[in-house]
Formats: structure tokens, C-alpha cells, sequence
């Protein structure tokens, strides 16, 4: 047992080094480079932000949700949801892996998984509240079709991430991001995403538009606009507390 | 002539006694075993179909067209009105015994900090066990939605089990409503549905009430299904178009053949088998028939040869043998036939009573038998026993009366 050890050890360590310089090319930036990048353009250490959803359904019709989300410094998120009227007094937290939602009609707080619907429509609870590709996700660099494009190959490393594996292309000028793929471990396309209309808020460069297309149900797409973004805000750290929800 | 025949036959028959017994014995068996597992398939088979019936779908169903090919049965996009007046054009169908509705949604049902996904279906208390009353077979513990209140539930163990809830806690549901908006409301769990380790669709399972899932997912005077109760379950096709005309072309109209369709492939699947160990049981009463016939018709070459030495035509010899076959099958297969029946009636009466170990309510199963089917198999068993007499008859018939008379 010991000399099977001692012999495969070398061969994988050599094998590691050896693919090392594949990982990216000198004056390219690597892989956790761009990803760190899509965290700080996505989802800036801190901000207070006002957007809307529009899910299109199957029969045509849409419905358009407008949220407040609010991120504190050590990573949680909080949201106040103020259309339509169905939906006004809710609110979603999520500290950690822990996400929750608290219904004004029971003036409750009750848990909510990442991979679940948000509000129904094609985007999921872990595409608003939970946007850290860095602690989320291993990434690879391969090479995009596209020359103007960088490819990511994102593999979840938790259950509790967004998705199992993503494919993330991000532009090589301004390194935005410019689409994704999300996929579930089977390898089955569940969702692309186009990320378009880069605009400046108060200094922070971003996309402003997201349109989310369901692949499981192909007449399903859904819209996310910002309409604004503040940067560096002071938020009470009391503002991410469970207890908080509701007040 | 053919009356002397007949008596003739019958005389021959009782000659060999021994013989008779055991050829006799093996069509009275095969027929007595064919009509007892008949009416044993024929018990078990309308146990089957009423418990699905009259435990999980209704005779008939009503759902918005296009539900039946919807991907997702909890899909809130096709829905059916349960408005009195609706509900008053499918109860004026004449034949209509009851009728409710359901809806079939799903949801994360909450407790103590932990959440589990679930499906749900939310029945009208009242109604629902006018057309389902088996339903209540499944409530192992505590009380009925009727009795529970306007926020009661019951729940499948594994369910209760993994929120680890108790019967009298609460429990609150979250689900998208028809816009995809959330809504949560709390919940009564006042019963437990099925036994754990019992076989179900979906271990994560609860019943709530049809108003408190019409306010939860924001739909009301709606349901994603009505059910109908008629008397008669084979009459349910006949029910169709008349349905149809009275609920209009937005609707679709379907019978628990084509809801439950396993229903006629299981029972489908029974009657080949039956019809093949049926086969087999005949097949081998009647080699035993040919074989006494054989032996019959070797033995008596001297007797024949003399019938025909004294004018009996080979026709006649042809159809004597024949006739000592066909009554040694008819025989016999009617006394098989009335042991087997006997059986089917005395059960039928009684009942047998099948009690599976984890199963709540123990099987009631009454084996019953049509007439059609006795009269089917005593001819299969009288015209087998002249099809396989067949070739001795021939043989017997087409003897030269001199060699037959010279024959040792």
C-alpha cells in the first residue's frame, strides 16, 4: 500500500506541474483573475441597489417584480420587494449558506434554497442573493470561439451554489461579462444568460440588463434591469440580521 | 338412430370405468381450476380498479384542454372553474353520482427552521370522499380534513418526519402562486397519510383543503381537476361525450382508463397468464382424452369389426367414437366447471380477505364469474375432447371389417 502511494505521487505532482503553464499564457490574466473580476463588476463589495425582474410565461404574458437589494461587507444580502402589490413587504436574506424569505402575512421568516425559482420567474434565489463565484466556484480558462472573448469553466464546489458548472464568457476589452451557460451535473443546459448594456453607475461600470433564457422551457425568459447602483454605502450590520426582517 | 348412438356411447364409456375416472378427473380439474382462478382474477381485478377509482381518481375527469398533455401536472396555467354554476351543469348530467375538485400543486412545506419539498393536492373535504371514499383507508392516525378545520393537512410520515413535526403542530406552506409571486400560509397537521415504507407516488406528500389552497395560490373558484363519481365503472365511456357537451370544448373529458391505464395493462397482463396456465391445464386433459381413445379404439378393433360386419356404417363408427369423447369431456367439464363455480360463489358471498403486512386496510376481494365464461370454456373442453378424439375416430372408421373382426 505504501509503494503504491509513493509511486503515484510523483506522476500526479509532475502532471500538475506540468499543466501549470497551460493555465494561461504570460501578460493574460488567469482564470481566478477573471473571476474575481465578474464578482467585482456583479456584485461590489458593497452596495444598494434598485432593479427590476420581468419573467415572460409560457402563454406570453409577463409579470414584473421591482426589488431594493442591499450587500453588507462580509457578504450577506438582503432584498425588499415592492411590486407587484401580491408581492409588497416581502423580503429575502441570506447570510452565509442560509437563505430565507419573510412573508408580511405571517410576519415570518422561512427558509429558501439557492437553486430554487426567484419569484417565480427563470432566474434562481442563488442568481440574485448569492453572487460569489469566487467561494463558489473552481474555474479553468478555455479558449472561446470567439477572439474577443474570454471562456471560464466554472465548476460548482458546493450543493448549495447556484448551478453545478457555468460557462462564462467575459469580453476581452473592458473584461465585462457578455454571457453564460448554467448547467446541471448531468451536463443538461438549464439556462443562458446574456448580459448587455453596460452603463455607469455613479463610477461603477456594469451590465444593466440581463435576459435569462429558460432551455428546459424555451418559450420562459426572464429580464433583470438596474436601474441604479450606490457603491460604498455604510449599511448597519443590523440591517442583515434575521430578527431585522420585517421591521 | 342417433338417440341409440348416444346410449351406446354412454355405455361404452362406463366400460372402463378406471379409465373414464381418470380422463374424466383431469377435464373436471382443468375446468374447475380455470373457472376458480377466473373468478379469483375477476375479484381481484375489480378490488384493483375500485381502489384507484374510488381511492385516488374518480371514474371520470374534468381539466382544462391541453392538461392531459401539459409536461407538469401542478402547471396553475390550465385551470377548471368550480363556480356553483359550473359545478351544476356537470352534476345535471343524468348518472352523475358526485363530483369535486382538486388541485395538484407543489410547494416547500416548512417547520422548525427546516424546509422539504412537496406535492401537494388540495381536496374539497365535503365532496372528495363522495367520489373517493376510499380515501379515508389511508388515513392512518389522527383526524380527516373535514374534521381538521379550514387550515388542516395531512401528511405523509417522511414528510412530517423530516420538518420533524408531530399531529397537532403547525407547519406553514410556501409556493409560487399562478403569477410566480411567493405566498405562505400555515398549516394544521392534523393526520397521517399511508404508513412509511408503503408503496407511494411521492414520499413527500400532503392533503390540504381546496379554499385554503385556492387563497394560498391566489385562485379562486378554481381547481386544476373535477372528478365525477358514476355507479357503474364500465359505463364510464358512455359517460364521456355526455360530459363533454355539458362542460363545452374548452374542456377535455377523460375516464380512468386513460388516467390510470395501468389499470387495464395489469389486468391485461393477469388474463394472458390466466388464459395461458388455462391452456396448459386443458392441453394436458385433453393428450389423456386422446390417449383413451387410442386405447379404446385398439382394444375394440374386434367389436368394430363386427358393428361393421352387421351394417354399421363407417360414418356412424366415426361419430360413436366422437360422441364417447365429447361426453367424457362435457362430463366432466360441467362437473368441473360447477366445483370451480361453487368455489367463485361461496367466496363471493363471503369474501376473502387479503391482509398485506404494512398495509392499513386489509384487501376485500369477492370472486365472481359470468355465465359467458362457464359456456366458453364447457364448449373449449367438449370440442376439445372431439378435436383430440379426432384421429382415433378416423382410424377406428376406416378399419376393413375383415381384418378388423381377424385382429387379436
Amino acid at each position: 500500500m505504501k509503494r503504491h502511494t509513493s509511486c503515484v505521487l510523483p506522476v500526479s505532482l509532475s502532471l500538475a506541474i506540468l499543466s501549470l503553464p497551460l493555465a494561461a499564457s504570460p501578460g493574460e490574466p488567469t482564470a481566478e483573475e477573471l473571476l474575481r473580476r465578474y464578482d467585482q463588476v456583479m456584485s461590489p463589495k458593497t452596495f444598494d441597489a434598485l432593479m427590476t425582474m420581468t419573467a415572460h410565461r409560457q402563454d406570453g404574458s409577463e409579470r414584473s417584480y421591482k426589488f431594493r437589494a442591499l450587500k453588507s461587507e462580509d457578504d450577506k444580502i438582503r432584498t425588499w420587494f415592492f411590486e407587484p402589490a401580491a408581492a409588497k413587504g416581502q423580503e429575502m436574506l441570506r447570510v452565509g449558506d442560509n437563505m430565507w424569505v419573510y412573508m408580511p402575512n405571517l410576519k415570518r421568516a422561512m427558509r429558501l434554497a439557492s437553486r430554487e425559482s426567484f419569484q417565480g420567474g427563470d432566474f434562481n434565489n442563488g442568481d440574485v442573493l448569492r453572487v460569489n463565484y469566487v467561494a463558489d466556484y473552481t474555474a479553468k480558462r478555455e479558449t472561446a470561439e470567439d477572439p474577443k472573448l474570454w471562456l471560464l469553466d466554472l465548476t460548482a464546489k458546493s450543493k448549495e451554489a447556484a448551478y453545478d458548472r457555468i460557462k462564462l464568457w467575459l469580453s476581452k476589452d473592458k473584461q465585462q461579462p457578455a454571457k453564460a451557460e448554467y448547467y446541471a451535473a448531468s451536463g443538461k443546459l438549464l439556462r443562458s444568460a446574456v448580459f448587455e448594456d453596460v452603463k455607469n453607475f455613479h463610477g461603477h461600470e456594469r451590465p444593466s440588463h440581463i435576459t435569462m433564457r429558460n432551455e428546459l422551457a424555451t418559450k420562459r425568459w426572464s429580464e433583470m434591469t438596474m436601474l441604479d447602483m450606490k457603491l460604498d454605502i455604510a449599511i448597519p450590520a443590523q440591517r442583515f440580521v434575521l430578527d431585522d426582517l420585517g421591521r | 338412430m342417433l338417440p341409440s348412438l348416444v346410449r351406446i356411447a354412454v355405455r361404452n364409456v362406463t366400460r372402463n370405468r378406471r379409465r373414464s375416472v381418470i380422463t374424466f378427473s383431469a377435464i373436471f380439474l382443468a375446468l374447475g381450476v380455470m373457472v376458480g382462478i377466473r373468478g379469483f382474477l375477476n375479484g381481484m381485478q375489480a378490488t384493483l380498479r375500485e381502489s384507484i377509482i374510488l381511492g385516488q381518481t374518480g371514474a371520470l375527469q374534468i381539466h382544462r384542454k391541453g392538461f392531459m398533455k401539459a409536461v407538469t401536472t401542478s402547471s396553475l396555467d390550465l385551470l377548471v372553474p368550480t363556480d356553483e354554476a359550473f359545478l351544476q351543469k356537470i352534476r345535471g348530467v343524468p348518472g352523475i353520482q358526485a363530483v369535486t375538485a382538486r388541485i395538484a400543486f407543489g410547494g416547500m412545506v416548512n417547520a422548525n427552521d427546516t424546509s422539504a419539498v412537496a406535492m401537494l393536492s388540495a381536496i374539497d373535504p365535503k365532496n372528495e370522499i363522495l367520489v373517493c371514499p376510499r380515501r379515508l383507508d389511508m388515513i392512518s392516525s389522527g383526524k380527516t380534513l373535514a374534521e381538521g378545520g379550514s387550515s388542516a393537512a395531512i401528511l405523509t410520515p417522511e414528510l412530517a418526519d423530516s420538518l420533524g413535526v408531530h399531529v397537532g403542530k403547525q407547519a406553514t406552506i410556501l409556493t409560487n402562486d399562478r403569477d410566480g409571486v411567493m405566498n405562505a400560509l400555515d398549516i394544521d397537521y392534523v393526520g397521517v397519510y399511508g404508513q412509511p415504507g408503503l408503496p407511494m407516488p411521492d414520499k413527500k406528500f400532503g392533503f390540504v383543503p381546496l379554499a385554503f389552497a385556492q387563497d394560498l395560490l391566489r385562485i379562486p373558484n378554481m381547481a386544476s381537476e373535477i372528478a365525477v363519481r358514476i355507479e357503474r365503472f364500465d359505463e364510464a365511456e358512455t359517460f364521456k361525450p355526455r360530459l363533454q357537451a355539458a362542460v363545452g370544448p374548452e374542456y377535455e373529458v377523460v375516464t380512468w382508463h386513460d388516467v390510470a391505464s395501468f389499470i387495464d395493462d395489469a389486468i391485461a397482463a393477469q388474463n394472458a397468464t390466466l388464459n395461458l396456465i388455462g391452456a396448459i391445464f386443458l392441453f394436458v386433459a385433453l393428450l389423456g382424452i386422446a390417449n383413451t381413445m387410442l386405447m379404446s379404439v385398439l382394444e375394440r378393433t374386434r367389436e368394430i369389426g363386427t358393428m361393421m360386419s352387421v351394417g354399421v356404417r363407417r360414418r356412424q363408427i366415426l361419430s360413436l367414437f366422437l360422441l364417447e369423447a365429447g361426453i367424457l369431456g362435457l362430463l366432466g367439464g360441467i362437473l368441473g366447471a360447477a366445483a370451480g363455480s361453487a368455489f367463485v360463489f361461496y367466496y363471493g358471498y363471503k369474501g376473502i380477505v387479503l391482509k398485506f403486512p404494512g398495509m392499513l386496510a386489509p384487501l376485500h376481494i369477492y370472486p365472481t364469474v359470468t355465465v359467458g365464461y362457464i359456456l366458453f370454456v364447457l364448449g373449449l373442453a367438449a370440442g376439445g375432447a372431439v378435436l383430440s378424439a379426432l384421429w382415433p375416430a378416423v382410424r377406428a372408421s376406416q378399419m376393413r371389417p375383415v381384418e378388423a373382426l381377424a385382429a387379436v
